[in-house]
């Protein structure tokens, strides 16, 4: 099929893109701040317009005939796929659009869409998306922080968030907040973090260190009314259905930082082991043929995604994922013992870093909560 | 919280058991050396050792630092022509891992406890009750099973599964735990050091 082949050429390009971050990950791992090193590496240049509409200077990529414009979930889940093969802190800590540009694309109104693509395409730019509050996760109905009318006339941000990636490194931050109760309540709005009140630090995780997750806090920062995102539409569009659609769109890609991951370790194991027999070489190729029965869901998902926005196989491919990337990692040390985490970083970063995904667009259990109803609708017939 | 009623030591590592529980693993860890010796965990199956700092008189390289509530640990490579050291006590090793995962528990017990969702915690979800009932069960099945294995104690394929049994236990409660726990100095950074005595002490399961 022409699909099959156009895509396998964008797998083809990003695995090269992935074996150069490959070459990075430690050094990320141990500094964060290196990501400042390889801003020129070919895949982070990808990741810092990725899905850039034409308008605002955004480039399609190009592979032999095939044009990729970046808006679709399946050509996206594609390259996560294979730059977290080589390192997803590094996939995590490029500049660029990432989790905040797909909120930019649903709600935003032509004149912020212009800001936000411009300054993207414009000079290396970090974005952030400020959800998950301390004490209540990434549950918006219990969301605290608050976006208030001032006396100026503009709008008042206060509160605090936790676990954001690229928090500390952000230019453009995308900042849920409830402006009432309810879901209709809740709203985003574009920051820009160079505003008087906007506090962030990095926080010291076991891994995904590249991503430096951090914990910001709002004090009583000013924002233009014109920076809410979603201004033009109801609040139903741009409240809580907004987010979960968002939701929707982002779980596949975590989807396939996870597949990345277990794929990297797999294919460590392989490359250490390669004459491994009997039982050994057994569950070395269990796992190899349990990576392509979720790469299998992934790729359903995101095509689900594009096709009709529903989330519910992203939830499934998002749940099966992350518990694989913890499996494989798991039995790769096995594989590799004794010392498999002590005598091979590589492999240590990998097992510490399938961990942290599972805390991304939702814990497992959110998942299997998201996927439940259309389960018992009949929907997720598959 | 309670302390688990299930779960009982036997008496030669009840003390190291609770040093691990209460107080976290540099303290066990400590505690091991007082009682066998400076040089007890020196014996790592590939040249590596996991002990508190400060570090003592091993003599090696130190890979990386753990800092942790209760005090940091360190990872250290023995020196290539450091005299050759005595296998580490694997199942002492084994019961300072069981009580790490009592702490985990403990700790992640109390977080839920504390986490407001709608009109009670997200400790009292059934989903959540579920998994932390499952995981706790298999914790008993692991500390019932070392108890049980008497004088000769468990042989190297027991303990592969004992370790491995341990390690996905404590992932089950760390995915309970949350994005906390994926914090350095967290109880998540104690299961880290946990799954690494694993990985240093215990030897292949077959020659290659």
């Amino acid at each position: 099929m022409n699909g099959d082949a156009r895509l396998a050429a964008l797998r083809a390009r990003a695995r090269e893109w992935g074996d150069q971050f490959r070459a990075a990950a430690l050094e990320l791992d141990r500094d964060p701040d290196a990501v400042h090193r390889h801003l020129d590496l070919p895949g982070v240049r990808h990741l810092r317009t990725y899905g850039t509409p034409r308008e605002y200077g955004g480039r399609p990529l190009r592979i032999g005939p095939y044009v990729f414009e970046g808006t679709g979930a399946v050509e996206h889940v594609v390259v996560l796929e294979e730059l977290a093969r080589g390192d997803a802190g590094l996939t995590l800590a490029a500049p660029g659009p990432s989790m905040s540009g797909v909120l930019v694309d649903k709600l935003a109104d032509p004149a912020q869409r212009a800001e936000y693509y411009t300054r993207l395409v414009r000079e290396p730019t970090w974005t952030c998306f400020a959800l998950t509050e301390p004490g209540h996760g990434s549950d918006a109905s219990a969301m605290e922080t608050t976006l208030r009318p001032g006396a100026d006339g503009r709008l008042v941000l206060t509160g605090r968030k936790r676990y954001v990636g690229n928090a500390a490194r952000a230019q453009l931050a995308v900042v849920f907040a409830r402006t009432g109760s309810g879901p209709l309540g809740v709203t985003a709005v574009l920051v820009d973090t160079g505003c008087a009140g906007w506090r962030a630090e990095p926080l010291d995780t076991l891994g995904l260190r590249g991503a430096q997750l951090g914990a910001v806090t709002f004090d009583d920062l000013r924002v233009e009314p014109e920076r809410v995102l979603g201004r033009h539409l109801s609040p139903v569009r741009r409240g809580m259905w907004a987010c979960i659609q968002v939701f929707h769109r982002l779980r596949p890609g975590v989807a396939a930082l996870a597949l990345g991951i277990a794929g990297a370790a797999h294919a460590y194991v392989v490359e250490q082991r390669p004459a491994a027999r009997g039982a050994a070489r057994d569950r070395i190729e269990e796992l190899g043929r349990r990576i392509e029965a979720t790469r299998s869901l992934v790729l359903r998902a995101a095509a689900e995604v594009d096709a009709t926005g529903d989330g519910h196989l992203a939830s499934a491919a998002k749940a099966r994922a992350c518990a694989l990337a913890e499996e494989v990692t798991l039995a790769a040390c096995e594989l590799l013992a004794p010392a498999a985490r002590a005598g091979h970083p590589l492999l240590d970063k990998l097992a510490r870093d399938a961990r942290g995904v599972e805390f991304m667009e939702g814990t497992r259990n959110i998942q299997h909560l998201n996927l439940f109803p259309a389960l018992l609708s009949g929907r997720a017939t598959g | 919280m309670s302390a688990a009623a299930g779960v009982s030591a036997p008496p030669d590592h009840r003390q190291l058991y609770a040093a691990a529980r209460d107080e976290g693993p540099a303290a066990a860890l400590r505690d091991l050396l007082t009682r066998h010796g400076p040089h007890a965990l020196d014996g790592g199956a590939a040249g590596h050792a996991v002990l508190p700092e400060p570090a003592g008189p091993v003599a090696g390289r130190v890979l990386r630092r753990y800092p942790l509530p209760g005090g940091p640990v360190v990872l250290v490579r023995r020196a290539p022509d450091a005299p050759p050291a005595a296998p580490a006590d694997l199942p002492a090793l084994l019961w300072i891992r069981f009580g790490l995962t009592a702490g985990l528990r403990t700790a992640t017990l109390a977080r839920l406890g504390r986490r407001a969702s709608g009109d009670g915690t997200i400790l009292m979800h059934q989903l959540v009750k579920a998994q932390a009932a499952e995981a706790y069960a298999g914790e008993l099945e692991l500390t019932a099973h070392a108890a049980s294995l008497g004088p000769a104690g468990a042989t190297p394929a027991q303990l592969r599964q004992l370790h491995s049994q341990v390690t996905r236990t404590d992932r089950a409660w760390l995915r309970l735990l949350g994005a906390h726990g994926f914090l350095r100095e967290s109880p998540g950074g104690v299961a880290e050091v946990s799954e690494l005595l694993a990985d240093v002490y215990l030897h292949a399961e077959e020659e290659r």
